[in-house]
This record gives structure tokens, sequence and C-alpha cells, in this order.
């Protein structure tokens, strides 16, 4: 190790470091715990909102090998990486439409960089289900699978 | 059969061992109910164990479940066929499915699959599964109850329940079917008995499940073929959440270690019980001891001490220990205390004169014990001395006792004042005393000590205002030389005493030629004052005979004392005896009664005769006698000139002035007076002449010698002639002879007396001599 002598806080930040250099991919994107103008929902609030919101546009963030596994009864598949304002455009009529995101979990980042740019888009009514399918199935709600 | 009296140690030793005993027994019955405390433990833990574990199962089994169901709901068409409520294929589909679940899931052991419809209304069920599950009937419908009342949110949620389908107890789970939108609800039966029955594996212990009828539904391999006491049953039953029975779960716990461990605890404490015990026994035997057993030994010891030496009264014991023995110890000493006084008090009077505080007979009997012993040992010598007062019994007798006991302690204090410390000086009863005087070798020495005493005793003791002169006549003994037994050494003291008072010598030394004479009249004084009490005597009666005309003008009235014992004694033996006792003047009194009754007993037959009676010198001193005379004339209703009373002459010579006034008195009253013995004193009938006196006696010596002896015959003619020349008559003793009477009537003789006419005889001889005698009655009333 090159840092020498080590306090506890030059230990961590060696450590915060050579973890950023190897998994620079996956952490850098690593969800938030909110995003401004976007409304978190977990898998309770979530199902009242669909009784409440009978137009929500439920949109699956994941790529499609996760999505095997299993999936939200009405989430449409938009993965982050196919995710455009002309993508959006397609499955969300207006602006003001509520949307819901959501992806594997709390460690998974594609609902969170496509709510992203859906704000961009000027989307204003969106709900973030940031536990995700985890956190869905470990409640045991019922899924789909294709 | 005698009353059995256990010791107290033995009692209290029995008590105590009974009460650790019982302790024991106690601490046997307290290991028991720990024991048992403990199993019931042991069995409630297991039970709360296996409860515990029973649940882990039922949660894994149900969790498993959902799982399961969860997976066969996302198929895809499932949902399609449950909305189209498509009974075969969904039949199909779950046929399917439990071969999946029946192939990859080991863990859950599927029997039946349901299928409703969003309105919880049966579509369709699994061919495959257990056939005594019915196809189209729904069951476990609580839980489809339960889901049905949730809120349409709550209903997304997979749900478990246990129990039963007629008697099979199961574990339903329901799934929704569908994702947010629920089109139906999937139903998985499960036999859980499997799950449960992995419980013995879990928790280590050999299971039984029992269903509710009671048919054994598992029961582990190792379960034990036969029941001890190291098998501990732990059982509980399970129930539905609507109170039916599913299963009877009965673990057969292995206590057999616990046991062990137990019975190493019980015996660990039945140890230290009895240790305590027999700790504590041993403790409550050695107070006891302490404060109890041994201060009782203590006092009794002490009071076996005092038992055996009685100096030991009064002597304190100490005794410590408990408070009650304590105070019996106060108690006893202060009764030992006045015991001691008490006995010391005893002893004192025991051995105490109490009139004069003087050793008594006792306590000198002792010491002369003691000193003849020691004398005979240590060939030492001593002294002994018998006193006895010579006037006491007049004193006592005329004075009062009062008067004669104060007397008899001021003689005790003289004598206690003359001698030593070292000698002892007692008094022996009445007038007696006696002394000790030890480590003396010579006379000399005792005549001093004894000349003392008499001196001091001759000197007049003053009583009340009596100025009273007692004296005091002492026997001396000495030891070795006149005996070495102390009984004989008192007899010879007595004898001594006796000469000294016979003679009135003061003191006088034991010699051998005392002894046996004089014995008698050493007993004879008690023997006289008995006589003279009793009234032994008798009175003998000789005729005095008119020498001139030959008849009987008279009777000398003669005492006669015949003893049990000794037989006749003579009037010269106790009359001088009567005299120094002091009884003479009873004895007088007794004859003049007596003469006068019998003469007034004469009279009355007309024997109309005179009585003489003799009266001693101590008779003429006694201030009484006219008294005396005078009562005796006036009890007998007899005149004065019938009787006569007849002295010597030595007695009137002896204190002629008093005589004189004495027999002027008795001669004014009437009475005769006569002269007894005559001739054999000093006297001249010149002297005589100055006492009223009626007649003279002439010796019986010179009447018996007379005839033969030319000197004797003068004196008698002389006296005779003198006599009748004064006026006197004269009397003639011991005429034996018809020559005798014939020479004395010659001389001109009045009276005679003697063996020749008739000997001194009873009162009744005396009154057929007189009626047949020729000198008698017949003659009296020949003379009329």
């Amino acid at each position: 190790m090159s840092c020498v002598p080590p306090p506890k806080t030059v230990i961590s930040l060696c450590v915060f470091l050579t973890g950023s250099i190897l998994f620079s991919g996956v952490w850098a994107a690593a969800a938030p715990e909110s995003i401004d103008a976007t409304i978190n929902v977990n898998a309770e609030e979530f199902i009242e909102l669909v009784g409440n919101i009978p137009e929500l546009v439920i949109i699956d963030s994941r790529i499609r090998g996760d999505r095997i596994q299993g999936f939200i009864e009405g989430a449409l598949s938009l993965p982050d990486t196919d995710t455009t304002c002309d993508s959006l455009s397609k499955i969300i009529r207006k602006k003001e439409t509520a949307s819901l995101f959501y992806c594997n979990g709390v460690k998974c980042a594609r609902s969170s960089k496509a709510i992203k740019i859906a704000l961009n888009c000027g989307y204003s009514n969106i709900y973030w289900f940031r536990g995700g399918f985890r956190e869905w199935q470990e409640k045991g709600y019922p899924y789909l699978q294709e | 059969m005698p009353k059995l009296q256990p010791s107290m140690r033995a009692s209290l030793g029995l008590t105590v061992l009974v009460m650790g005993l019982l302790g024991m027994m106690l601490a046997v019955a307290t290991g028991e109910a720990y024991q048992r405390l403990a199993l019931d433990n042991q069995r409630e833990s297991f039970v709360s164990l296996a409860k515990l574990k029973i649940q882990e199962i039922t949660e894994n089994l149900a969790q498993d479940s959902m799982e399961l169901g969860l997976n066969a709901q996302a198929t895809p068409g499932f949902h399609q066929a449950v909305i189209n409520k498509d009974s075969t294929h969904l039949s199909l589909q779950l046929d399917e499915h439990f071969h999946r679940a029946f192939v990859t899931l080991g863990r859950v052991k599927l029997i039946k699959m349901y299928a409703y419809d969003k309105e919880f209304r049966l579509i369709s069920s699994s061919k495959k599964g257990d056939p005594t599950l019915p196809d189209n009937k729904p069951v476990c419908t609580g839980l489809l109850s339960k889901i049905a009342s949730r809120s349409k949110t709550a209903r997304l949620k997979p749900d478990s329940e246990l129990c039963r389908t007629g008697m099979r107890p199961v574990l339903a789970t329901i799934v929704p079917v569908g994702g947010l939108q629920i089109k139906g609800y999937l139903q998985l039966i499960i036999d859980p008995t499997p799950n449960f029955a992995k419980a013995d594996s879990g928790l280590g212990t050999p299971l039984k499940l029992t269903g509710p009828d009671k048919a054994i539904h598992y029961q582990s391999a190792n379960w034990p073929k036969k029941l001890n006491k190291n098998i501990l049953l732990a059982e509980y039953s399970l129930f539905t959440p609507k109170n039916q029975q599913l299963f009877d779960l009965t673990f057969a716990s292995n206590i057999a270690e616990l046991r062990k461990q137990l019975s190493t605890t019980r015996n660990f404490i039945f140890s230290i019980a009895a240790i305590i015990m027999l700790g504590t026994t041993l403790i409550a035997l050695l107070m006891l001891q302490r404060t109890a057993l041994s201060p009782l030994n203590t006092l009794t010891n002490h009071l076996r001490r005092v038992q055996k030496d009685k100096s030991q009264l009064g002597t304190k014991v100490v005794v410590s220990g408990n408070s009650e023995i304590v105070e019996l110890a106060t108690d006893f000493n202060n009764m030992s205390g006045e015991l001691s006084t008490l006995y010391r008090t005893l002893e004192n009077m025991a051995f105490t004169d109490a009139l004069t505080g003087m050793p008594n007979r006792v306590l000198f009997y002792d010491r002369l014990e003691q000193i003849t012993m020691s004398a005979s040992r240590y060939k030492t010598q001593f002294a002994l001395m018998m006193m006895d007062l010579n006037r006491f019994k007049n004193i006592n007798d005329t004075l009062g006792h009062h008067i004669g006991d104060r007397l008899l302690k001021t003689v005790g204090e003289r004598l206690q004042t003359i001698l030593r410390e070292s000698d002892t000086v007692a008094r022996l009863g009445g007038d007696e005393f006696a002394a000790l005087l030890p480590a003396i070798d010579h006379d000399e020495g005792v005549s001093i000590v004894a000349e003392k005493i008499v001196n001091a005793l001759n000197k007049p003791i003053t009583v009340e205002g009596h100025n009273l002169s007692i004296g005091i006549s002492i026997g001396l003994v000495r030891c070795p030389r006149d005996g070495d037994k102390t009984t004989l050494l008192m007899q010879h003291a007595d004898l001594a005493m006796y000469h000294a008072k016979r003679k009135g010598l003061g003191y006088v030394f034991y010699d051998k030629s005392m002894s046996s004479e004089n014995l008698f009249e050493l007993t004879m004084e008690s023997e006289l004052r008995q006589a003279v009490e009793n009234r032994n005597f008798e009175l003998y009666y000789q005729p005095k005979i008119d020498l001139q005309h030959g008849h009987i003008t008279g009777a000398e009235a003669l005492i006669r004392w015949a003893h049990d014992k000794y037989g006749f004694i003579s009037p010269e033996k106790f009359i001088p005896l009567a005299e120094q006792t002091g009884l003479i003047q009873t004895l007088t009194e007794w004859i003049l009664e007596q003469a006068l009754t019998q003469c007034a007993a004469w009279h009355a037959d007309n024997i109309n005769i005179g009585v003489s009676v003799n009266l001693s010198a101590y008779s003429l001193n006694d201030i009484d006698l006219i008294d005396t005379v005078h009562h005796a004339l006036i009890k007998a209703e007899i005149e004065p000139q019938w009787l006569t009373l007849e002295l010597t002459e030595t007695a009137i010579m002896s204190d002629a002035n008093r005589a004189l006034n004495t027999l002027s008195q008795l001669n004014t009253m009437g009475v005769r007076l006569s002269v007894d013995d005559f001739g054999t004193g000093y006297s001249s009938l010149a002297y005589l002449k100055r006492f009223p006196v009626d007649e003279i006696k002439i010796d019986k010596s010179f009447v018996i010698d007379m005839l033969t002896d030319a000197s004797d015959a003068v004196i008698v003619r002389s006296t005779i002639d003198l006599a009748h020349n004064m006026g006197m008559k004269v009397v003639a003793e011991g005429i034996e002879s018809q020559k005798a009477w014939d020479k004395l009537a010659e001389l001109g003789c009045n009276l005679g007396q003697g063996y020749h006419m008739c000997r001194p005889c009873p009162a009744a001889d005396f009154k057929t001599w007189v009626y047949k005698s020729s000198w008698g009655l017949g003659h009296i009333k020949a003379v009329g």
C-alpha cells in the first residue's frame, strides 16, 4: 500500500479510491436516496397509487435479461439504455401524466437514470419505486413471467 | 416395674437427635420436591423449545410453499386460464406444477392444489395429489375467508395457515394470482408431517406425532422401546387458529445425565444437611453440657460433699450456665447458709447446757473419752473432778426453781473463773458439775484448784436478796493412777465425792478402800428419794411398859425400809442420808402423820396409849417443825399429850439455843418431849434441866451392861435418881430379861422397852400383842 502512516480517515479514503477505480462502472451510477421533483414510494404505496391513478404508466427500466425472472403486472419494459425523450413520448402521452419507474432494487441505478432523463424531457409527475422488483418479491407480492 | 427415670442428658440428647432426624427428613423431602420441580422445569423449557422449533419449521414451510405458489401463478398462461376460468386447462397446469414441485422441491410435500377466481369460487384442482382430498370442494375455507375479509391491497399478500381436512392436519397456503390486478387465488395443500418430523434431529430428541384421531403419523426411529425414569416425556398439542387439534407432539428426552446431576446435587445437599445436623446436634449437646449438665453436676457433687461432710455447709458453690441453674445455685447457697447456721446452733444446743451455757454431759463425756485415749497413747496424765452442791435441794425446794436456776448459773460462772481455759468444766445435770484438768501429774496441783473451788462456793451467793450458803463436795481422781477407763474414772470420782459429802471434807482424793462398801450408799440417795416419794416405808411399834405396874402406857414408832433388792435397811443408814439430802423433812412429816393416825385408831379401839416419834437433829432446825406437828395432830384429831417427840442428846446439844426455843414451843402446845440415847453424849442432866423435857431414855448399852458392870449400874441408878429429882420420868431401853426388869423396877425406873416384853412389830401384830399380852389390854381394861 502506498498510504503510510495510516490514520483511520486516510484508510477509508484509500479504500474508497481503490474501490472507485476497480468498480467505476457500477459505483459511479449507484442510485441516490432521492431525486428532486420525484416522489419515492414503497411497494404498498405503489399498490395504493395504482388504485388511485388508473392511468399510471409503470416503466420497468431493467434490461431484458433481468426482466426474465419476473415483472410487475402492467409494467412496460423500457431499459434505461433505451430511454430517450422520444421513446418516452410513445408510452407517456402527456408531460403531466403520472409515471412510475423501477428497476432491480436500491443498488440498481437504471430507474434513477431513466427518471433523470424523463425529468430533462420535461415530465413532471414522476414516482420512483426505489425498492424495485427485489422489494416486491421479498414482500411476496405476485408477479408475472413472460 | 420400676419407673423409668432417664437422665437429663439422655432425654435432651434424644430430643436433639429426633429433631436432627426430622431435619434430615425435611432435607430429603425438600430435595425430592426440588427434583420434581427441576424435572417439571426441564419439561416446560423443552416444550417451549419444541414450540419454537415447530414454529420455525411452520414458518419455513409457509415461506417455501408461498414461493412455490408465487412461482406457479407467474407462469405464462396461468393468468389467462384463471381469467377464463378454464377448468380443464387449469387442471392440467396445476398437475404440471404439482409434478414440477414434487420433483424440484424436496422441502415441501404438496398433496393438492386448488385454483379459485377472485370471488374465491373454486375453478379447478389438480388431479394429482392425495386422493383423499376432494377435487371440487374447497378445503381450509378458514384461510379463504380470512383473505376475503382483507382490503384489496392486503389481498395481494400470500398467506398460510395450519388447518384440518377431515381428521388430517395440513398446511394451506394461498397466493394471489396476477400482479397489481388480482385475477384469482391459488391454494396449495401441504402435508407438514415430514417437516415436523425433522424436529427430532433438530432438537436431538426422539419425537412422536399423533393425529387428532390418535393415529401415529410419525415416530422417530430411535424412539425408546421402554420408558423409564431416565426418559422425560414432554408433550404439547398443536392447534389451528380455530382451535382444532392438529397434532400431539411427544418428545422423549433422555434425562439420564440430568438425573445423575440431580442425584449428585441431592446427595451433596443431603451430605451438607447431615453435616449441619450433626454439627448442630453436637453444638446443642455441647451447649447443654456447658449451660445445664455441667453446672447441675457441680451442684450435685457439692450436695453430695455437704451430705458427707457437714462442715461444708455454708460454703458457696459457683456455677455458670443457664439463668435457671444459676438461680438454683444461688437459692442453694442461701439455703446452705441458713442450714449452716441452723446446724451450728443445733450442734451448740446438743453440746451446751442451756441454763449455764457450759459444756453439757454429752460433750464432757466426749472430751473425757478423747483425753483418756490420748493419755493412754502418749502416756500423759490428767485429773477428773466430780462436784456436787451440798444444799442445793433445800434451796430449790424452799425458794423455788427460778432461784435454783440463778444459783446454778452463778456457780457455773465461779467454776469457770477458777478453772483455766484448757480445762473443761461442764454441768452434768441437776447440781452436778465436773471438770477435766489436763497435764496434771501430782496431787498438789489438783488440790490447789479444788481448794479454790471449795472456798469460792463457801462464800454465800446472793440471789434476789437471799444470801445462800451453798457449799460443794468434790471427788478427785487421776488418770491413769485411779483408772484408765472413763467409766471407772467416773465411778471412782463419784465415790470420792460421796466421801467428801459424807464427811463434809470439801474435796477428797479417791483411794482404793472406798470402792465397794460405799457403792450402795452412792446409789441409795436416788433409791431413798424414790422411796420417800412412793411412801415405801412402814412403821413398827414397840410397847412402852410401866415397870412398876406392869402395863402398857405407849408405843415407840420405829421406821422400817424394806428395799426390794437390799432387804431391810437400817434407819441408822438412811436417816443421815435423808438429812443430807433434805428428804428428812418429808419423811418426818409422813412418820408423824402415820403414827398419830395409828394412835387415833388405837383410841378408837379403846387402846388408850400414847405414841412416840423420833426426831432427827435436822428436824429440830426445821422452822416448819411446829407447823408440821400441829397439822399432823389436827389431821389425826388427837390430843397433843398422846404424842411424845424423842430427840437425841447430841441433837439438842448441837444448837442448844435453837433447840430450847423449838422445844419450848412444842411443850406449850402440850406435846411431850423425851431425850433419847441418854448417856452417850457429853451433856449432863444439870444442863438438860433448862429444857422442858418430860422424860429421858437410858441408852440400851447401859441397861444391857448394868447387870454385869458395876459402874454402868451406878450410872443407871444415879440417872434415875437425878431424873426423878428433876421431875422427869425415866425410860429404860434394851430390857432383855426378867432380871433386868426386876433390877430396873427396884431402882424405880418408870418405863421400859425391850425384847423381853416385845420386839418392834407391824401395827397389826402390835394390836394382837396388846390384846393377848399380860402387859396388854386386859390390864388396861382392868384398871379402866
